[in-house]
């Protein structure tokens, strides 16, 4: 069987767009805390406490070239417990898809199909990304190098025509309340780093893990540039009051701009450029999903358990949350930076120790044979 | 052997290109969410009343007629006495917005669709008890974009809901072509063209709200019975302000004042002033083509005063006075007459505003803005400070050009 290969140019976009398609639908720098007009400058800033995320995450690819997550716990702490670790993630790139794709239905269920069930408008995009998955990783990064500048001009049609409705004014005052009301602005937009978990498991598909770490980084900078430039939008257009209690607040801000007389209701754009990053992010976490369970069980391939998988996350996505209100919850920062964090970054850190442990024990050991 | 194989993949292929198009299919017969469009009646202009009486709120929804529209547009305007109207109102009252227009629909054969609300309305009785029983509409159900244009209306809702313009055929059109040509050409409504400016207006601290005014004018008396019904006047005027406190309409500015409103927000499109002429009874014209805006705060303990320095360019629009002198003293005499006018408009504005104790101009969002720690002494009681906050005007105004005419005509 040939090996399936992506390149680091292709990483970029997966990430890119997975993250830009999560932050730009709530907007988390504005909805959540109370940065208000200040939230341009906590998206700023949010750019350090993500990499940082990103950086504990993924450098351990670099440590570990060519392996994943799970093949790494299970070297450097054995069958079982690195088995028990794995179990982690896994449950996290569930969680991921499953309120992306949560977020998504609703986004379509509340404006366009109040009527239509939201299992329908689930499956058919879960449809579409386990054809993608049976294509394999390879189709995946090539579908990204075709809709990355697609995606890339639907948010240049979202942004650019909201600049004629722009005023600065509402910009004003600038960090009246200190600094504190940021803090939960700047981690909640941080804490969505944790879609980078994926690079644990996408890096081994590169042609050059080494160079993953690097694109992902880069990929950050970029998302959190449109993250800024969107929260500057959001408030020039509709300030920052409306804005903050927006559920959408981009989807908003684009159904309340008129160009011109005769050029009104562009929001098709936004919608179809969250359309293509949904499908985006909920193909990569499943790739990492089904490829870890499979590296679990030990099976050769990832594609027996993509359809399981994706009926088991529609269900999830369903049942996960009660209703919307609960979903809002999940930006909640009680739940996001107490709980999700810890557990996001609590793998990769045993991994770090164990790692760091057996360095130093190697070392003591080279010592002590150096002694001999 | 190879090549075998790559035939049996290609029709394996083609097997299961066939299914998966076969499933397109079933996207064919539609989503729940369909609906077909002579099922549609699409509203384009909402009003918003009270019912006194029983204490709901009455809403108003027109709807473009097609058949109405059509037949109009074939029989070139006039025609048979049963001609259909090219729109249709309806009216019904409720607790909430929602129960109203559910209300509606039972009157109705369409559905009622909100998408393409172009103007929304409040009656000044609504206006008087306040407007925030009816914003939750606009912002939680997807249907209304906040593009809509909001006016007050002033006089008979219903009427308005109903008449005809003589240059469009429908209402919704008409009022906001109505709108947007006035504040293109005037100073004399305004500058709220939106939803989404009135939400903004209304959650900003410092800054109240204020909308166009509509006034419905009287219906003619030469109208009789039998009549064929085809406008011969436009049946509202687009002039002033109606000036909020909080989300409640506290008065009205007429034309003048609103001038003066707009000359403090900086927010002059084009406006004229009618001056004297220095040396006579008649009256010269002068049109603004441009203007600046410069204001600035300062604390004196506890009292806020503002320093507004306007400047405003002009050209000679009409000049019917004898004589056009180029002596730079005429010309200056020409200037403070025009300085003079401008601050006579910003001051009524200011005193109407003081009399109904709210801040149309934004001082108190300047304030905020520009000088926050100080804001923060003031926010609680800034309504009630405000009418005692001194405003200093500082005018220079300057006529540029003086058209395609040097001298007036002298006869002879």
């Amino acid at each position: 069987m040939f090996t399936e290969k992506i390149v680091s140019r292709q990483l970029f976009y997966l990430f890119f767009m997975m993250r830009v398609t999560i932050i730009i639908s709530v907007l988390p720098v504005l909805t959540a805390g109370q940065a208000r007009q200040d939230a341009w400058i906590a998206a700023l800033i949010s750019f350090f406490p993500a990499a940082a995320i990103v950086l504990i995450i993924g450098a351990l690819t670099l440590v570990f070239p060519g392996k994943s997550l799970i093949q790494i716990s299970e070297e450097l702490l054995g069958k079982l417990p690195g088995l028990l670790l794995s179990v982690i993630y896994l449950a996290i790139f569930l969680f991921m898809a499953g309120t992306d794709l949560r977020i998504y239905a609703e986004v379509l269920k509340a404006s366009f199909l109040p009527e239509t069930p939201i299992s329908v408008v689930m499956s058919l995009v879960v449809f579409t990304v386990v054809l993608a998955i049976y294509g394999g990783i390879e189709v995946l990064g090539r579908s990204a190098d075709i809709i990355f500048p697609i995606f890339l001009l639907m948010l240049l049609g979202t942004f650019s025509p909201s600049l004629t409705h722009a005023n600065f004014q509402n910009l004003q005052p600038v960090i009246a309340h200190g600094w504190s009301p940021l803090s939960l602005a700047i981690l909640a937009p941080a804490s969505i780093a944790a879609q980078y978990a994926n690079l644990t498991m996408l890096a081994p598909a590169l042609d050059q893990p080494q160079k993953g770490l690097k694109a992902a980084l880069w990929s950050l900078l970029a998302a959190t540039l449109v993250l800024v430039a969107f929260a500057l939008a959001v408030v020039l257009v509709l300030g920052p009051d409306t804005g903050a209690r927006s559920t959408f607040p981009v989807f908003r801000m684009i159904r309340a701009t008129r160009i011109s007389e005769f050029l009104e209701r562009v929001e098709i754009l936004t919608i179809f450029a969250w359309g293509l990053g949904l499908f985006v992010a909920l193909s990569v976490n499943l790739y990492s999903g089904s490829k870890g369970l499979s590296q679990v069980f030990g099976l050769h391939d990832n594609r027996p358990l993509v359809l399981p998988m994706a009926v088991i996350w529609v269900v999830f996505a369903i049942q996960g949350y009660q209703d919307y209100f609960e979903v809002a919850q999940v930006f909640d920062p009680a739940f996001f930076d107490v709980i999700f964090i810890p557990t996001l970054l609590f793998p990769p850190l045993v991994l770090w120790v164990a790692y760091l442990y057996k360095k130093l024990r190697e070392r003591k050991k080279q010592e002590i044979g150096g002694r001999k | 052997m190879k090549r075998e194989e790559t035939c049996f993949n290609r029709r394996t292929n083609r097997i299961t290109l066939v299914i998966l198009l076969s499933f397109l299919t079933l996207l064919l017969c539609g989503c729940w969410d369909r609906i077909e469009p002579d099922f549609i009646g699409l509203v384009t202009m909402v009003a918003f009343d009270l019912d006194d009486e029983r204490g709901l709120l009455k809403v108003y929804a027109q709807l473009p007629n097609p058949a109405g529209a059509g037949q109009q547009q074939s029989n070139g305007g006039g025609g048979s006495n049963q001609a259909m109207s090219a729109t249709w109102t309806l009216e019904a009252s409720g607790y909430t917005v929602f129960q109203a227009i559910k209300n509606m629909e039972l009157q109705s054969t369409r559905r009622l669709l909100f998408t393409h609300v172009e103007v929304v309305l409040f009656s000044e009785k609504l206006a008087r008890q306040g407007i925030r029983p009816v914003l939750d509409f606009f912002e939680r159900e997807p249907q209304v974009r906040l593009i809509a244009r909001p006016f007050v209306v002033q006089g008979d809702l219903q009427k308005l809901m109903e008449s005809q313009f003589p240059l469009e055929q429908f209402g919704a059109t008409a009022l906001s072509k109505q709108l947007a040509s006035v504040q293109e050409e005037a100073a004399a409504t305004s500058d709220t063209d939106s939803l989404r400016v009135m939400m903004h207006r209304l959650t900003i601290p410092g800054w109240e709200l204020d909308l166009p005014r509509l006034i419905v004018m009287p219906e003619e008396e030469t109208k009789k019975k039998g009549e064929e019904k085809t406008a011969k006047q436009n049946p509202v005027l687009l002039t002033g302000l109606a000036v909020f406190r909080d989300d409640k309409l506290v008065g009205f500015f007429d034309a003048r004042e609103t001038a003066g409103c707009m000359w403090l927000k900086g927010a002059i499109n084009r406006h004229y002033l009618v001056l004297q002429c220095p040396n006579g009874g008649e009256r010269l014209t002068v049109e603004i083509y441009e203007m600046a805006l410069q204001l600035v705060p300062w604390i004196d303990g506890s009292k806020v005063h503002f320093k507004a320095s306007i400047f405003a360019e002009g050209r000679l629009q009409e000049f019917s006075c004898q004589e056009l002198s180029l002596e730079e003293a005429f010309i200056a005499s020409l200037n403070r007459r025009l300085a003079t006018a401008i601050r006579n408009e910003a001051s009524a504005a200011l005193d109407k505003a003081r009399e109904l104790e709210t801040d149309v101009f934004g001082l108190g969002n300047l304030l905020y803005r520009t000088r926050n720690k100080d804001w923060q002494c003031f926010e609680d009681k800034w309504k009630e400070i405000f009418p005692e906050v001194m405003v200093d005007l500082e005018i220079e105004a300057t006529i540029r050009r003086h058209g395609l005419t040097l001298a007036p005509i002298k006869i002879r």
